[in-house]
């Protein structure tokens, strides 16, 4: 039940409110605390209770905290039975990722008290938001993961539309479309892998049980001799589907171009949340569904993932370097840095892996802050433009301590977390003959993404002070608070890695076996 | 047959048609109601007639089970016919539901007798259309259902946009129903029967030689009668027009009862008559006429058509049109796979459509009776001032579009199941209709923009106060489409069946 209640007391609380008349502020802005801080009370009960010798992936005992109820079972005589369920549980993977959701709704929440017009349906919209997000990361039913993945879609595109800048009626709708033919792509290959794998392999055909469970997907001896799936050319084609689809969320060039738009017209908020959680979730897509279902297309891939990668990570510092507005460059930056996350997994090995692991938290808390930054200087000067400061240390010698820290954190400074996560996918790609050669391309990306952080630490912070902005408020004690939690979590990862990885390390360890050896076996079927 | 056993078998025959009979005698009823009754009183002839509906559906619900044929194999009493029979009484009875709480029947403080009673007629011939086993009932019953629908069409009789919409409507209907009548004319000439399934007979004779050009001609002609009543491209032109003139609650009825007795008609056509013995895999298909592939290309031609068109309307009741007409397009998807889950899909989609489209069309119209306009830029800032309103709406749109956890999504889901059960067979077609789909999303969405991205005008555009029992009716609409939209289950189970239990 835990799992469940994780997932739907923001819902609870935003249905609850819908009855409460809009005058009474207070009500919303500490009814979605009191959901966030449920949350995070719940995951750290997962996390106190987590048996860390289980590793999940395609093992169905190695699930923890399962919950699993059957929902709808149609008997669809002689094609066999439809059988979709409630199925939630985590595993290395998921919690991780949980803990993220949980961590930077409530930072999404708190800086949200500056939101001033709507504040009702915003609230209501932000806590559906949670509840889809936290569902996307619990779901093991394909059917369930599928509904959560576009729960989302119509509350951010109010979040985005209704409380965006100038141009966020174009930033709303193109968020929505990119993500939803992404989506569509996917619709269709769950489809054809419910039709392809059986939780009975050798039943008579009207007695097959054709499942959305993940689990039963991910075992190739449930595939069904004959089906689509299981020709050789249409797995691939079926890997190549979901993967656009998963593509669009991270976002991977040349599908990134809602990001930039979405990230510039969204409200602080929802950009700490968009790139704070909402991107993991197409790489959480990726290692949750993609690897262990489609193993040999992965190795088969395996090298043109990487070259996305690198792609992604050397065009976003680039085009990071030319902006002159500081929100659309963080935006860039997410691009480049979720190309490490690519990297990582297409090594397929302990260190990558766990690599792209690790910057899918790293970069959850560190580009959160980011946006945070970003947002108290917009409150206060409201422009936004790398140019049109100057000597902003002066002014506001704190904030500009906060963000020189983000800054490094997101430049890869060792001790902070975005080091040991982009150390360790550096480590893992080179190690591989396939990634080798890209990876050590890539390398280059972290020293561009050096140059464009100082760059604009330079001209913002450093020099005379613009005297315009002589009246600039130091930075208050509730953004101060949200930074703080967020610096900590990032000196705490980056110090002490072990207390993230040693969560996830048996299931990444499950799953790189799992992809190889599966895999290879695969390779050459029909 | 002697004159007693004729006299029982007649009787036993009216029996079994009884639904069919309390809807006859309430059209009589209403009629002679609002001729003897005050003119203050004219809103009792709603009242009767939905007391008639009601009537119905219990006498409906004894019919579980039932698979016969009636009155010399005209029509079909099997679970195929009463699971649609529910869906046109349920729609008869929203709709006039709807009627009461639109402003635009009662406008120019007409009677409402009339508009009841050929409601009733509506009713009646769509009941026949489900159940039409033999040709010529087909015709007749959709002609029935044409002639009903012109008359509601052009109601509003001194409003020069619905007149003209019932001329339009009324051009086509006759040309289509040539077409169609030429083509049973063709049928009866090669074969020598009207009946579907003696058709069918004939038709897996080996010994019988047909020429497969006149057949595919013949069938074409009668596909046309089809595509006219369910609006599928190239018959879809009288629709945007006849929707757009038409009283909106009138709109909103033809869009889902009359569409889906087109579909009802036109799938028994073509599985008794084209369909040899039924396999495991699906069914075998008589090869005469390659018609999977010309009801393929009218698919894809409709689901396109209906909504690269809507993409560019700027009046809402006139997307709405297009939008049905791209919404028959997936429908159809599900009639060409020649397996049971593709017709229980058809069904499940026909049935779950009427919801979300009356909860549309309906929300629409309150919408509309407030700012006196279905032109998309007067429901600017619509969320703000009528919030009970377009909350609702957004739900419906969503439904529209397909997003998950509505009605529209389990749909347009089960439809694609459908599909791809066939293997990569119809990869191609379910390509298409996810295009579609992100196509539609854009247009829909324009409603949605509007009503909360673009402010009210200030001063000019206060809050819009709504009447209580509008307001629940729109939440009797917009509570299913989530709710079925999640536990589809049992829905589905009763398709299946009832596709099971189809009169070949």
């Amino acid at each position: 039940m835990i799992l469940s209640g994780l997932i739907f007391i923001p819902m609870i609380i935003a249905l609850l409110m819908i009855v409460v008349p809009k005058e009474k502020t207070a009500v919303f802005r500490w009814g979605a605390i009191l959901a966030s801080v449920i949350q995070l009370a719940l995951v750290a009960i997962l996390v106190q209770n987590y048996d860390l010798t289980k590793a999940g992936i395609n093992e169905a005992a190695g699930y923890q905290f399962v919950e699993n109820y059957s929902w709808i079972k149609v008997s669809a005589g002689s094609y066999g039975i439809l059988d979709i369920s409630y199925t939630l549980g985590i595993d290395g993977l998921s919690l991780p990722m949980l803990i993220l959701t949980a961590f930077v709704g409530l930072i999404g929440v708190i800086s949200s008290f500056s939101i001033e017009k709507y504040i009702k349906g915003y609230f209501i919209s932000y806590l559906i938001l949670l509840s889809a997000m936290t569902g996307v990361f619990a779901a093991l039913d394909f059917f369930l993961f599928y509904l959560f993945w576009e729960m989302m879609l119509i509350p951010m595109y109010f979040l985005i539309g209704i409380w965006g800048g100038p141009r966020r009626e174009y930033a709303a709708i193109k968020f929505f479309l990119y993500t939803f033919i992404g989506s569509l792509l996917m619709l269709l290959v769950i489809i054809g892998l419910y039709f392809s794998y059986v939780t009975n392999p050798g039943a008579a055909p009207e007695d097959m049980i054709h499942s959305f469970n993940m689990i039963t997907m991910m075992n190739q001896g449930n595939l069904v001799a004959g089906s689509l799936l299981s020709v050789e050319h249409w797995r691939h084609v079926a890997f190549i589907l979901m993967f656009l689809g998963f593509a669009v969320k991270i976002p991977m060039f040349p599908f990134h171009t809602w990001l930039p738009d979405a990230h510039v017209e969204a409200p602080t908020p929802i950009s700490v949340i968009l790139a704070g959680v909402l991107l993991k979730m197409g790489t959480y897509g990726l290692v949750r569904v993609l690897w262990p279902i489609f193993p040999e297309s992965v190795l088969y891939f395996a090298w043109l993932i990487a070259l996305f990668g690198v792609i992604n990570i050397l065009y976003g510092a680039l085009t990071a370097m030319g902006q002159t507005d500081l929100k659309k460059l963080i935006a860039y930056s997410s691009i480049s840095h979720m190309g490490f996350v690519l990297l990582g997994l297409a090594s397929l090995t302990t260190e990558g892996t766990m690599g792209a692991m690790v910057q899918m938290f790293s970069h959850g808390i560190i580009s959160a802050m980011l946006f945070l930054v970003v947002g108290v200087i917009y409150d206060r000067a409201h422009h936004r433009d790398i140019d049109g400061f100057g000597g902003l240390a002066k002014q506001m010698p704190v904030y500009a301590g906060i963000t020189l820290f983000a800054f490094f954190a997101s430049l890869g400074l060792p001790g902070l977390s975005g080091f040991v996560a982009e150390a360790l996918v550096f480590m893992g790609g080179f190690s591989q003959p396939v990634t080798q050669n890209l990876t050590i391309i890539a390398t280059l990306g972290m020293l561009i993404t050096a140059i464009y952080y100082l760059w604009t630490y330079q001209k913002v912070f450093t020099g005379e002070l613009n005297p315009k902005y002589t009246g600039l408020t130091e930075i208050n004690s509730r953004e101060l608070t949200m930074m703080t939690a967020l610096g900590v979590s990032i000196l705490l990862v980056g110090i002490y890695p072990s207390s993230l990885t040693d969560l996830m390390t048996v299931s990444v360890n499950h799953l790189n076996d799992l992809v190889k050896s599966a895999g290879t076996v695969m390779v050459g079927l029909n | 047959m002697n004159l007693d056993a004729l006299y029982t078998y007649v009787l036993n025959s009216i029996a079994l048609l009884q639904p069919e009979v309390i809807v006859t005698i309430g059209l009589l009823g209403v009629l002679i109601i609002d001729l003897f009754t005050p003119k203050s009183m004219h809103k009792w002839s709603a009242g009767v007639f939905l007391g008639v509906m009601v009537l119905a559906l219990i006498s409906l619900s004894g019919q579980s089970g039932v698979q016969a044929s009636v009155f010399f194999g005209m029509i079909a009493v099997d679970g195929y016919a009463v699971f649609f029979k529910y869906l046109f009484l349920v729609s008869a009875i929203l709709a006039t539901l709807i009627t009461l709480f639109s402003n635009e029947m009662d406008r120019n403080g007409r009677r409402f007798g009339d508009y009841f009673i050929v409601m009733a007629g509506l009713v009646l011939g769509m009941m026949l259309m489900a159940g039409a086993n033999n040709l010529l009932m087909m015709f007749i019953s959709i002609e029935l259902v044409s002639l009903a629908s012109y008359i509601l069409v052009s109601y509003l009789k001194d409003e020069k946009t619905s007149n003209e919409a019932g001329v339009k409507y009324i051009i086509y209907g006759a040309f289509s129903s040539g077409l169609m009548i030429y083509g049973i004319s063709l049928i009866y000439g090669i074969t020598g029967t009207l009946s579907i399934s003696e058709i069918n007979e004939v038709l897996k004779n080996p010994a019988v030689v047909i020429d497969p050009v006149t057949l595919t001609i013949a069938v074409l002609l009668t596909l046309g009668g089809f595509g006219y009543k369910i609006a599928a491209a190239p018959f879809h032109f009288w629709a945007p027009d006849a929707y757009e003139g038409a009283p909106t609650p009138v709109a909103a009825f033809l869009s889902v009862g009359p569409k889906a007795a087109g579909f009802a008609m036109m799938l028994r056509f073509f599985k008794t008559i084209f369909f040899g013995t039924s396999t495991p895999e699906g069914y075998q298909i008589l090869d005469n006429i390659d018609w999977v592939s010309i009801l393929a290309a009218v698919s894809v031609l409709t689901m396109t058509i209906g909504n690269v068109t809507a993409l560019w309307q700027q009046n809402v009741k006139r997307m709405l049109a297009y939008s049905s007409i791209a919404h028959a397009g997936y429908i159809l998807m599900g009639v060409i796979l020649l397996s049971d889950s593709g017709i229980a899909a058809m069904m499940f989609y026909l049935a779950y459509y009427l919801i979300m489209n009356l909860g549309v069309f309906f929300t629409a119209i309150l919408i509309a009776d407030k700012v006196q306009s279905f032109e998309l830029d007067d429901w600017r800032g619509m969320g703000f001032r009528a919030p009970v309103l377009a909350v609702p709406m957004v739900i419906f749109l969503a439904s529209l579009i397909g997003i998950p956890g509505t009605v529209g999504f389990a749909g347009k889901f089960l439809l694609f199941v459908a599909v791809l059960q066939q293997g990569s067979l119809y990869f191609w077609l379910a390509l298409i209709a996810v295009a579609n789909s992100v196509v539609s999303a854009f247009y829909y969405f324009k409603v949605v923009k509007m009503m909360y991205l673009k402010k009210p005008v200030e001063n000019a555009d206060g809050p819009i106060s709504v009447s209580i029992p509008a307001t629940i009716l729109v939440f009797v609409f917009a509570i299913p489409t989530i709710v079925l939209g999640l536990w589809w289950q049992p829905l589905y189970n009763w398709a299946l069946a009832s596709v099971r239990m189809l009169v070949g």
